[in-house]
């Protein structure tokens, strides 16, 4: 019957997005590829949120998407400086969503939402958007970050400034 | 609808080793880490073996239990005077959906007119995700896979044609095609449950402790999600043409229990049309049964 790899249904989907995003741009974020040769590695500027510290901020991340996308969840990892209780000190995005069922060696994320082959390039940005306005510093990827944002928000205010400054010099 | 081994999923079986892990370790139980690893060998173990096997004498099911189950030895005895084949499913969590899907595909078989209807129906199903508010391209292909499937059955020479069976067999088995036609599934289903979700809101709660909204996202959608009940009843809804038998082996009942799916306006669908499957579970798995 079907013969086409995991790959090629990737790419397929991948590629209707591109074309659905490059033609009707979501507000809060833009997206492209890396490479154009490379439909798996998308590069996207998402905008720091209205009304947060991180307003004004012009983020870039890189997406990478698995061959089996989308039974499986890309990664995202920031490339601009970020600091932010859910996102590692090396940039990549740690959100329930982005898991997909059984990869939760912590058991933090019993009560939310798993990665689910529903989600779009769309969604998965919009969460990350929604991730910036209101961290969850329950199950923390950026320790320090956390704690900062839990007992010191000044400090964290004057971190999130800098970075914000600094992401729109680039 | 009754609870009985709802969530003991194929995670049973990885509870199962943690608590043998702590046994043989005396009172030190084992790190988190060591779970983590074990779980990870017995999904390992279980990626080694096919999405869907091949038909197996039900004796082999027996074989399963022999030592380790001896009240559900009995029932498999029962269960073979009226069933003589059962096809296993990998236990990779969407053993249902995939039971389903094989069952289904396999009796349309040689059946163009009820390979029209499914056909159709699943084609209408397309418009209530898009109603219901899923994006388009997140399904269509699945979709658009599944049609082609139903059509290769709908060419067949005869009902359970066996070289269409060998054909369905090794489509099933490759990966993609598979996972692909189980997400689709899975967002069927999920989408049934807020259609009726007023109905199945009850069950949901009392058995998940949660709203609607987070049963879908976290049990329904997702792969390799364990299926329940209210999976299960909402699947056979929304196909509406396939109904569902599952006999139930459980180490408590004194009989083999079975259980119907079976949608509400499957009654006014011809009897042509309608595809009858039957499943075996026993806590956390589904296979598929082959009636005598």
């Amino acid at each position: 019957m079907a013969s086409s790899s995991g790959a090629d249904q990737a790419m397929l989907l991948l590629r209707r997005q591109l074309k659905e995003l490059t033609r009707h741009p979501v507000e809060g974020f833009s997206a492209g590829l890396v490479d154009d040769n490379n439909i798996l590695e998308w590069a996207v500027t998402i905008i720091g949120p209205p009304d947060t510290y991180y307003e004004g901020g012009f983020f870039n991340a890189v997406m990478s998407f698995p061959t089996d996308y989308p039974q499986s969840p890309p990664t995202v990892r920031f490339t601009s400086e970020m600091w932010h209780p859910n996102v590692y000190t090396d940039g990549r995005v740690c959100i329930s969503i982005l898991h997909s069922a059984g990869d939760d060696p912590n058991g933090y994320e019993h009560a939310s939402e798993r990665w689910t082959p529903v989600h779009t390039i769309e969604t998965i940005l919009v969460s990350i958007i929604s991730m910036l306005s209101s961290p969850n510093d329950e199950s923390p990827a950026n320790i320090d970050a956390a704690k900062e944002w839990r007992e010191d928000r000044d400090a964290y205010k004057k971190r999130v400034a800098r970075i914000v400054r600094k992401s729109q010099e680039c | 609808m009754t609870a009985e081994g709802e969530q003991q999923p194929d995670a049973a079986d990885v509870a199962n080793a943690a608590a043998e892990a702590v046994a043989t370790e005396g009172d030190d139980r084992p790190s988190d880490a060591d779970i983590i690893a074990h779980a990870a060998s017995i999904r390992d173990e279980q990626a080694q073996r096919p999405l869907v096997g091949s038909r197996e004498p039900l004796s082999s099911l027996m074989d399963d239990f022999v030592g380790a189950a001896p009240a559900l030895v009995s029932k498999c005895e029962a269960l073979a005077k009226s069933h003589s084949h059962v096809r296993r499913m990998r236990r990779d969590g969407n053993c249902f959906f995939r039971a389903f899907l094989f069952g289904l595909l396999e009796r349309l078989i040689g059946r163009p007119e009820a390979c029209a209807a499914a056909k159709k129906r699943f084609g209408d199903y397309g418009k209530k995700l898009v109603e219901a508010g899923y994006q388009e391209f997140v399904f269509e292909d699945a979709l658009e896979l599944l049609q082609e499937c139903i059509d290769k059955c709908a060419g067949a020479p005869g009902p359970m044609d066996e070289s269409s069976v060998v054909t369905l067999e090794s489509a099933l088995c490759d990966a993609v095609t598979s996972n692909h036609l189980v997400m689709l599934l899975r967002m069927v289903a999920s989408c049934e449950v807020s259609r009726r979700a007023e109905f199945f809101e009850p069950f949901i709660q009392g058995a998940h402790d949660c709203d609607v909204e987070s049963f879908r996202r976290r049990f329904v959608e997702p792969m390799d999600e364990e299926s329940d009940h209210v999976v299960m009843s909402a699947l056979s809804e929304a196909v509406c043409c396939a109904e569902v038998t599952v006999e139930y082996l459980s180490a408590d009942q004194a009989a083999a229990e079975a259980i119907q799916f079976k949608a509400e306006d499957a009654a006014q669908l011809d009897e042509s049309c309608r595809v009858h499957m039957t499943m075996v579970y026993r806590p956390g798995h589904f296979d598929l049964l082959y009636p005598q």
